[in-house]
């Protein structure tokens, strides 16, 4: 691999981590609070882009189809916890189960209301078209580099309001013991309906940010489901520096592995997620079960 | 969740059976009447029909009998012919599957709608592009929807899949929508399935010595996705591109669906004149977005459905990088022909809401249609027999289609001719392929003794080799 | 008791003779395909119902066996015994080393396991060309073919099906209360207690699983007979859950559950197309219905029903017995 390629490869991992990390981030939110896998992540990212996307087509506006995108969805999974899991709290794999089938209506809704066509995104200018790398001499995307920088900024968000605001700590306080935060008389289900919305929130902001790098079709739920399963078992499901770090790992593995040998890179972040599974189920920064 | 999780409340319980229960009862009404309903689907109106829009291909469950349209019927009435189509009316691929269906409706419409007196019934059933798929709606066809013919399937592996299922069912005959994966006709061909359009190996025609000869290009690289159709692409070009001299450096292979090339265009070799890219729809939008973006010197040689009149109307900052690039395939739109033009004419008069040119796969449709129903007229819509005098009235069909001369070889497989076309911008602003060259009378093996084309063997993602091609024919 | 054992003798014959008052259609795509889909989903139901892991890999096993099958028949011409023996060692095989990664994890995280090694084996076939012949897999499988009919004509290959499926049933149903499958229920219900007990939890589960995955791959063996051909398609994710979701439907703890779910699946798939267009979300709020309220599935339902309907009698029959005096 020649130099300007492996910059470019690395800077394609990189951005597809930042990607990664944006969409997963909600998952491992909902899971570290409320220890419900929720497979109808993938869906709602899509619901996310779509709406988005209808949104800014509507109005010209891709900045405001985002917004609505974050909106929607956050609603979405409000309702989804409040009518549907508050009631089975606690049964891990019936809860999983039931958003297997929230999915499964999801996706054939989305689908009648949708249809099975790919939707392109057209993010403002001023962060879309090509651009060249000074030193190197290498044309990259605009708008890559400004997933990126999102998702920085996203972490660094997340960061401080996990480290210094109170809710943060409760939030903390939550993943780390949920028995005791009740017994010392915080309203539990309150914080479990906020984060599951924030959790959802955040996949359909992804919906659109994630959209726009590719387009959205019919399809990128599992995708983005797969994605953020596999991101958030290697880096332990409910840590946040583990996402970001699994992401990257991940992201880069993937590019690596495409570049080097193309036919059957699509195995290797799956493989990777079998490892990890199987050797050490909490993940890289997960507490055991 | 051992069985005491699983209790619950008589009440709740009770009230849920029942309403199961009467899902039950209405399963076991099915199973009692099922067959003997009688629901005729209506004919198709002549505007075009909106997609049936069914399952994904991924993301909801979907068994093997997804269907799309609504059809209980019972065998063909007297006096009735019915048709069976088989396109992908859902998913990435739906935009081609309305043109499908348009193209057939526009060959039925030239014969008035009958056939020697017996009225012609389409029955439509939605694939997904994956040979499970399309062998299941097959058999929904024949065996449930009991039609007599099949006009399908739309895409290259399920061209496979069918010649296979064709065989099974010797009584009926299928005939292609536009699949075009060579073997479908060319190795171990089935005997009622016939194929009045050409393969993709055909659809390359001429387009490798106007890029070596016109355009100059000596060294590129090709890009396509995984399965058949694009295997036939690649080679047909690389046919005619090696032979006169052209070096191909590296060839690049994609999953289907593949959304981020990201990879490809950065293992893409520097010191190539041009990239040959086979993509269809959505991907190759992406790819080209992503390769101008990434600063991609090289040229673009696009396959026949990269540059798809549906790619072209896309909306978006596409437009500006997609012309100039050079393509081939049946069609070609601004063909001078008359035959062609009368047929555009009668597409828009039918179809007002469809694309403003029909596509390859209108064109697919229709002419595969068309040579079935030029079939059932010459045995006057006598199928009693087994379908026997039909399929031999078949073999002999041709006719001079909207892009000339069609007809069958030995193999059941059309000779056209086929059309090279560069992007051009047309005086309305859209843009459009603008016909270069026109190649006539193009082949399975184009023009190249049987022999040793079919000594290359099947072309797969790693056969043939620019090498290969110039050992076996000379350069 | 004597009711239930009637009922069932009625059932076991109109299965029977269905062939000779059923339509064709309903016998060869709508009964027989719910027989082997429902040996494939019985394989999940002993898995998860009897044993407590949830797996989604039910149906890549079975789609190894339908891929071994053909790899062994078409690629290497080799007579369709031989072919039977490649399919079954595959799946089991196979079953035996996803068992052996998977055997720490439990719950959730062994549901995830079995999605990743189904998205490797799908991901696998789909670009190893040699093998599994890439997206258009391998074509033109053939069933055997005995005293010169061929296995999927459709009354043989009902009766096939029927047979094959009336023994998997049994043999699962006996295996629950044989000591190994008493030993699987308690696994599920109390794993820490059976092993203090001085069982191998590790070795039972995978056990578990491999047996699961040769009960799923005869449904992979029948599937690809009447297929024909074998392609990704077949084990993609949404296949992978159909299976959860036959299974759940028709109740995960019981055997005839697997069945029961297979058919109604089969069922709305075929003909509510002819009533709506949204037919997956009629089977996923079904799933979800069930999931949420009635956990036991169509089986619990008909249970309950059938007992209600019983006691119903009773009282009709016998007042007297009900007037506390």
């Amino acid at each position: 691999m020649s130099w300007p390629q492996f910059v470019t490869v690395t800077l394609n991992g990189l951005t597809l981590a930042a990607l990664y990390f944006i969409v997963a981030i909600g998952f491992t939110l909902i899971f570290g609070v409320l220890r419900v896998v929720n497979l109808a992540h993938g869906s709602l990212y899509l619901f996310g882009g779509y709406f988005g996307w209808s949104v800014a087509d509507r109005t010209g506006s891709w900045v405001l189809g985002a917004v609505a995108a974050l909106f929607v969805t956050s609603l979405a999974g409000l309702l989804l916890q409040l009518g549907l899991l508050r009631r089975i709290h606690g049964q891990e794999l019936r809860e999983a189960l039931v958003t297997i089938g929230v999915s499964i209506v999801a996706a054939d809704l989305m689908l009648a209301r949708w249809g099975g066509f790919t939707y392109d995104f057209s993010p403002p200018e001023v962060i879309t078209g090509g651009l060249r790398i000074p030193l190197l001499d290498i044309g990259y995307p605009r708008y890559r580099l400004f997933v990126l920088a999102f998702a920085i900024a996203l972490g660094l968000i997340l960061w401080f309001v996990l480290a210094r605001t109170r809710l943060g700590i409760t939030v903390r306080a939550a993943i780390d013991d949920r028995d005791m935060v009740a017994a010392v008389g915080i309203d539990v289900q309150r914080l479990f309906a906020l984060m599951f919305a924030v959790g959802a929130g955040l996949a359909g902001l992804a919906g659109v940010i994630g959209g726009s790098v590719l387009s959205i079709s019919s399809g990128e739920d599992a995708r983005y489901l797969l994605a953020s399963l596999i991101v958030v078992i290697v880096g332990g499901m409910g840590s946040l520096p583990g996402t970001a770090v699994a992401a990257v790992l991940v992201a880069l593995v993937e590019q690596y592995s495409l570049a080097l040998f193309p036919t059957y890179a699509a195995i290797v972040s799956f493989l990777l997620m079998v490892v990890v599974l199987a050797l050490r189920p909490q993940g890289l920064f997960g507490r055991p079960a | 969740m051992n069985r005491q999780e699983l209790r619950l409340s008589r009440r709740a319980l009770l009230r849920r059976a029942g309403l199961f229960g009467l899902a039950a009862s209405a399963s076991a009404l099915l199973g009692a009447c099922a067959g003997q309903q009688a629901t005729p689907t209506p004919a198709p109106p002549a505007a075009s029909p909106t997609p049936a829009a069914a399952a994904s291909p991924t993301a909801p469950p979907a068994t093997p009998a997804a269907a799309a349209s609504p059809t209980v019927t019972v065998g063909p009435a007297a006096g009735e012919i019915v048709i069976g189509i088989l396109a992908t009316l859902e998913g990435a691929f739906a935009l081609y599957g309305e043109e499908a269906v348009r193209g057939v409706e526009l060959a039925v419409a030239e014969f008035g709608g009958a056939i020697a007196g017996k009225k012609i019934r389409l029955v439509k059933e939605s694939t997904d592009a994956t040979p499970q798929v399309a062998r299941e709606k097959a058999r929904k066809l024949i065996e449930q929807d009991k039609v007599d013919c099949i006009v399908g399937p739309l895409s290259g592996d399920e061209g496979l899949a069918l010649r296979d299922y064709a065989k099974t069912i010797p009584d009926k005959t299928i005939v292609n929508g536009t699949s075009a994966a060579q073997d479908t006709t060319l190795r171990d061909p089935a005997p009622n399935f016939f194929r009045f359009s050409t393969d993709g190996v055909q659809w390359m025609a001429g387009l490798g010595t106007y890029c070596y000869q016109v355009k100059g290009y000596r060294r590129v690289a090709t890009l396509g996705e995984d399965y058949s159709y694009p295997y036939s692409q690649v080679a047909g070009f690389l046919l005619e591109f090696c032979r006169l001299g052209g070096e191909c450096v590296a060839q690049f292979w994609v999953p289907i669906g593949t959304k981020d090339y990201s990879s490809v265009i950065t293992s893409m070799p520097s010191d190539i004149d041009a990239i040959y890219v086979i993509l269809g729809g959505s991907d190759a939008v992406n790819f080209l977005k992503a390769y101008a973006e990434f600063g991609g010197k090289a040229a673009l040689i696009g396959g026949s459905s990269t540059i798809d009149q549906n790619v072209l109307e896309t909306k978006g900052p596409l437009r500006e990088r997609v012309i100039g690039i050079p393509g081939a395939g049946p069609v070609a739109a601004d063909n001078p022909d008359p035959a062609w033009k009368s047929w555009v004419e009668a597409y828009r008069k039918q179809f007002p809401q469809g694309l403003s040119t029909p596509s390859l796969f209108c064109w697919g449709y229709y002419v595969n249609a068309k040579g079935l129903l030029l079939g059932l007229q010459a045995v006057n819509g006598d199928l009693s027999d087994g379908q026997k005098k039909l399929q031999a009235a078949l073999a002999k069909v041709e006719f001079d289609g909207p892009t000339g001369h069609i007809k069958l070889d030995k193999n059941r497989q059309a000779i056209a001719n086929n059309f090279v076309t560069e992007v051009a911008e047309g005086p309305n602003g859209t843009l459009y392929n603008k016909l270069v060259k026109v190649v006539e009378g193009v082949n399975q093996t184009l023009g190249l003794p049987e022999d040793k084309y079919l000594s290359l063997g099947s072309f797969t993602r790693d056969n043939p080799t620019c090498e290969k091609i110039k050992q076996t024919f000379g350069s | 008791m004597r009711k239930t054992r009637l009922l069932a003798a009625l059932l076991l014959f109109l299965l029977l003779t269905f062939p000779l008052w059923g339509s064709a259609y309903f016998v060869g795509r709508i009964f027989t395909p719910a027989l082997f889909f429902g040996i494939i989903a019985l394989s999940l139901s002993l898995l998860a119902g009897y044993g407590g892991m949830v797996s989604l890999a039910q149906m890549t096993l079975a789609g190894l066996a339908g891929y071994g099958y053909g790899y062994l028949t078409i690629t290497l011409g080799q007579p369709w015994w031989i072919g039977i023996l490649a399919g079954l060692a595959v799946a089991t095989l196979a079953a035996l080393v996803f068992g052996l990664i998977a055997v720490r994890s439990t719950g959730i995280y062994f549901l995830m396991i079995t999605v990743a090694l189904g998205m490797v084996v799908y991901a696998l076939a789909n670009q190893n060309r040699s093998i599994f012949g890439g997206h258009t897999g391998i074509l033109g499988i053939r069933a055997p073919e005995l005293f010169g009919h061929s296995l999927v004509e459709r009354t043989i290959f009902y009766y096939l099906c029927l047979a094959i499926g009336l023994t998997t049933y049994g043999f699962v149903r006996y295996l629950a209360g044989t000591p190994f499958g008493l030993a699987l229920q308690a696994l599920r219900d109390d794993p820490r207690r059976l092993s203090t007990l001085g069982y191998n939890v590790a070795l039972h589960r995978v056990a578990a699983f491999t047996l699961s995955g040769f009960l799923a791959g005869i449904g992979g063996l029948l599937l690809v007979w009447y297929n024909g051909a074998i392609s990704p398609t077949t084990i993609d994710l949404t296949r992978l859950i159909n299976i959860l979701v036959i299974a759940v439907i028709g109740g995960l703890a019981y055997a005839e559950g697997a069945f029961l779910g297979a058919l109604v699946f089969v069922l709305v798939t075929n003909f509510a197309s002819s009533f709506t267009q949204r037919f997956n979300t009629v089977i996923g709020l079904t799933f979800l219905a069930i999931v949420l309220f009635s956990p036991e599935g169509l089986s619990g339902i008909a249970l309950r029903l059938w007992s209600l309907l019983r006691r119903t009698l009773l009282a009709r029959l016998a007042p007297s017995r009900h007037t506390g005096l």
